[in-house]
Formats: structure tokens, sequence, C-alpha cells
């Protein structure tokens, strides 16, 4: 955020006149009052990345730009997660990833009402299934809340994260938590 | 005698009681307004894409200054002249950071809208309860109080179910528009009111008599009293043990009931509610007919009872029954809170200071609360917490008999 105003003030140059000082300030305040407005994907990244505040060079030691279609790609924290049979889950606010760097589980911020008794409860990455035509749809977990409930809730200071898996499609039955 | 005497106090109050429909409708909407800053916050917020660090950061800093504000907020209210300005101005500010929360998710604007919102809260309690004390007569003063605290509770139980369809059927911002748009209608409501400026207060009014040059008796001397201590401690310890039972309740409801656990959780917000808008009004008038004391021994011995219950019933819908306690123990705490204050500093000139001094104690209490039960639940589990809460609130009652005095003035006569 900061590092972007910074470039916003080097690029407006013709704005450090002395004439231009009160301008420059009201300016920057509308800037930032647009850019925390708006999604962090705003216009002003958008502007930034276009090359469209001057900086026409190629970025420095070999790194280019992919893009991608808005549809390919998704954000996750916050994303709603439901179940097959379209119950509410509840959020995800967190990931937990492998040594690797690979998802291995959502935390989800389950159940409650209006913020109360709500649980963090960490469930397999495995499980989640994304809309790939609607990139702002709701995950679908394959498991439903009777199966999460009961799981231990995620706690950071706990050795053992315990992540809640779909058993295997032999035998259904939920296997009992241990009560912590 | 005494019984036809109440009885006969309750009609009489009916006409005084009645010219002050605008209390009822502002107690009404700033409660329902303030429903939702609760934990309903972190929803909205991670909603938004927000890390649970960054909201973690936002509502402690909504916490800090909300406890930082109590005293000096209580002092403002003293000192200003026109309580109607206060109260007005605090609920400007409120509406304000609701419209902010709605509008800008960003951090910046979040730890602004609750630091305001903070000390808005901080502000408009006090300015209310002031407010009340001026437009009604001391004799009447417990028995209006009941009623605002019915007011309030309604607020809070209809708040509850609107911002639950609302998060249901619309978008969780929706709650926050709602909830500055209530603004307009406590405006109203508050400019009814005009009689609360009507000037220099009643001698027999707890609040400042001093001439306008100096609004307020600057000595602190009324800290030394004894009995405000006393209250403040036992409330204290009354919130410490109160705060994290319907949180770790309702965890408890998550983890056993299925798909209607939100609905459970929901009756086990709004039970309590319905429960203190029923006795509220009983809690002022007994309060003001057999005294402080027995009321508040009766609405503390609540908290050991719910405490030992939730620790040893299971089944959700048993759960909601004993949340009902909950409801018992808010309307007497609420009705004598504001009332036995009133008490101590008559005629000193420092309600609200002394509002907020207690405020802060209720404040610290209830932050330790979740912190240190969640601990207990985390270690030794669910009912171990519920327990220690009963063992605090076990000591709180007997608290209140040993330390706390009455406090009720001598019948004239």
């Amino acid at each position: 955020m900061f590092d972007r105003i910074g470039d916003l003030w080097r690029v407006r140059a013709d704005y450090r006149q002395p004439g231009f000082a009160a301008v420059r300030v009201i300016g920057c305040a509308l800037v930032i009052a647009i850019a925390t407005a708006a999604d962090p994907s705003s216009r002003l990244a958008a502007a930034v990345d276009d090359g469209a505040f001057g900086s026409n060079e190629p970025p420095p030691q070999g790194a280019s730009l992919l893009q991608f279609p808005r549809a390919d790609l998704r954000r996750i924290l916050g994303k709603e997660v439901r179940s097959a049979s379209d119950q509410a889950m509840g959020r995800i606010v967190d990931l937990l990833v492998d040594e690797s760097g690979q998802p291995r589980a959502a935390i989800i911020d389950f159940g409650g009402f209006l913020g109360v008794g709500s649980r963090k409860i960490a469930i397999a990455w495995s499980t989640l299934k994304f809309d790939t035509a609607r990139p702002n749809a709701a995950v679908v977990v394959a498991l439903d809340r009777d199966e999460i409930k009961a799981a231990p809730e995620y706690k950071e200071s706990r050795d053992v994260v315990a992540v809640v898996t779909p058993p295997p499609p032999n035998r259904r039955e939920s296997a009992p938590y241990p009560d912590w | 005698m005494r019984v036809r005497r109440i009885g006969t106090e309750c009609r009489a109050a009916e006409a005084t009681t009645h010219r002050l429909r605008g209390l009822d409708w502002l107690n009404f909407l700033v409660s329902t307004f303030q429903t939702g800053f609760g934990p309903f916050v972190s929803v909205y917020l991670t909603s938004a894409g927000w890390t649970q660090g960054a909201i973690g950061a936002a509502l402690s800093a909504g916490t800090i200054a909300s406890m930082a504000s109590q005293v000096p907020a209580g002092v403002l209210v003293d000192r200003t002249r026109n309580k109607r300005t206060a109260a007005a101005v605090a609920i400007v500010a409120i509406s304000a950071s609701a419209l902010a929360i709605a509008l800008w998710p960003n951090f910046l604007a979040i730890i602004v809208a609750e630091v305001v919102h903070s000390f808005a809260s901080a502000v408009l309690g006090p300015a209310i309860a002031a407010i009340t004390l001026i437009l009604v007569d001391p004799a009447r003063f417990g028995e209006r109080l009941g009623r605002n605290a019915r007011y309030a509770a309604i607020g809070n139980a209809v708040a509850a179910g609107v911002m639950g369809a609302f998060g249901y059927y619309l978008t969780d911002r929706a709650v926050f528009l709602f909830a500055a748009a209530l603004g307009i209608p406590a405006l109203m409501a508050l400019q009814t009111l005009r009689e609360a400026d009507s000037g220099p207060l009643r001698p027999s009014h707890t609040a400042s008599t001093q001439p306008p040059g100096r609004p307020c008796n600057r000595s602190w001397e009324f800290l030394k009293d004894r009995r405000l201590i006393a209250f403040a401690g036992c409330a204290a310890l009354f919130h410490l043990a109160n705060a994290a039972m319907l949180p770790i309740a309702a965890g408890a409801v998550t983890k056993r009931a299925g798909s209607e656990a939100a609905l459970v959780i929901a009756a086990c917000i709004v039970g309590p509610q319905i429960i203190t808008a029923l006795l509220s009004p009983w809690a002022g008038r007994a309060a003001e007919a057999w005294g402080r004391r027995p009321i508040l021994l009766l609405g503390f011995s609540a908290l050991p009872i719910r405490g030992i219950l939730l620790a040893e019933v299971g089944d959700p819908y048993l759960i909601i029954a004993v949340q009902l306690f909950d409801g018992f123990g808010a309307a007497v705490f609420g009705v004598l809170f504001p009332l036995i204050v009133a008490d101590i500093t008559r005629n000193t000139g420092h309600y609200t200071t002394s509002l907020g001094l207690v405020g802060l104690a209720i404040g610290g209490g209830a932050t330790l609360s979740t912190t240190l039960a969640g601990l207990v639940a985390d270690h030794l589990g669910g009912s171990a917490a519920f327990l220690s809460l009963a063992a605090v609130g076990l000591i709180a009652t007997v608290l209140v008999g040993a330390i706390m005095p009455e406090t009720r003035a001598p019948e004239p006569g």
C-alpha cells in the first residue's frame, strides 16, 4: 500500500512545484481514500501494473508479468464454504501448507450465530471443490455439518493439528473424536 | 400493607412515566444499533477477507479504547451541562462508525471506527442514565431504570433477530447500514426529551447543582467512598463470572447440535433478553420497596447456579433453559448498576464519573473472563471452565453479602 503511494509521488513529479503543494496534499488524500475504499485488487494496482504511470521499461532481473483471466484465480480468505447438500459450513479464515508449500488444510470458522459460538476447525484441502465456472461462488466441501461439528478446535499453540478428512468410501460412519 | 403501597405507587407511576415514551424508544433504539458492534464485527471482517490477526488487532483496539474511555467519558458527561447534547453527539458518532465499517472495511477505517465507537458508547450509556435521573422524581428512579432496561433488552432481542435475517438473506454489510440508519430515529426520540435540559437540576438529584460558571465540583473525595469501591469490586467479579459463560456454552452447542445449532444459539441469546424485559421493571420496583441489597444478592446468586448447571448439562435444549438465568442476572444488574451508583453519588456531581469507574471495573472483569475461562476450557475442558466461573460467581455473591451495604436513602419521616 505505502510503496504504491510512494510510486505515485515520484510519477506525479509535476505536482512537486511549490504552488501545487496544497493540491498535492488533497490529491494524495483522495487517492488514498479511493485506493483504500476499493478492493485490494483495486484500479490503482491495475494502473501501476499496466505501466500507465510512466514506467515502460521491463522490470529488472528478468522477472516478468504473467497475466491470468479474472476467472482463473480466486481469493481464498473469507470464502464461504457450503456442504454438498448446500448447508452453510462457515468461511475460510486461514490455510495450512506443508513443507513443500502445498495446501493441506483450510481452517474454517464453523457454526455459531452472529459470531457467538463459532469454532475454528481444520478440514482437509482435498475435500474442497472449487466452482470452475463461477470464481465468486462458495467452495463446496465433501463433508457435512455432523461430520465436522465435534472435531477439535484448531489452536496455534497445539503440537498436533487435527485435520478433518472424509472416511474412505466403504465406511461412512464418523470416527469418534478425542475430547480436547 | 407494604404490598398495597407498592401497588399504589405503580399506578401513580403510570401517569408520570407515560410522557417518557421517548425515553423508552431511545433505550430500545440504542441497544438495537449497539448489538451490531459485538462479536458480529469479526464475522463481517472475516467475510471481507481479513486475516485473523488483523481482526484480533482491530477488536483489541476497540476493547482497549473502551476501557480507556470509561472514566474520561464519565467526567465529560458530568461536566457537560446539557446531557442531551452529549447523547446526541455520541449517537451521531456511533452511526458514523457503523457507516464507516459498512463502507470501508480497510484496516485504518475499522480501527478508527472501533475507537470512535468505544468512546461514544462510553459517553452514551452514562448520558442516558443522567438524562433519566434529570427527568424522573428520585423516588421513581429505580422504577424508571427498570423500564429503561426492559426496552434495552427488547432492543437486543429484536436486533439479534433482524441481524440474523439480514446476514442470512442480505449481506453482512446490511447489518451495519441498518445500525447507522437507526441513529436517525434515536435522535428523534432524544429530541422529545426536551425537559432534560431545563437547566439547574433539582437539589435532590445526584448531579451537579453548581452555578453555570463552575460546571463541576472538582474534588475527587468521592473516590474514597467505600461503597463505591465495594460495588466496583462486586461488579468486576460479576462480569468476570458472567462474560465467558455465553460464548463457551454456545461453543458447546456448536459442538453437539447439528444443523439446528445456529437456532439454538440464537435462542440462548434471545431467551435471556426476554426474561430481562419481563423482570427488569420488577427489579426496579423491588429495589425501591425492599432495598438494593436483597435484590442484588438474588441477582448475583443466579451466577453460581447457572455455572454449575452449564457444567452439568449437555443437551443443547437444556442449555437454552439454563441460559434463562442469564436474563435474571442481567435484569438485576442492568437496573441496580445505575441505581446504586446514583445512591452513592447523591449530591456529589460525580454521577457519570462514578458510572465510568464502575464501567472500567466491569470492562476489566469481562475481558479477563473470556481470556481466563478460554484458557481453562482449553486445558481442562468446558465443564472445568463453567465450574471456575461458578466459583467466581459464588465469591461475588458472598462479597455482596459481606461488604456491600444498603445504599437506598432512608425514607423521610
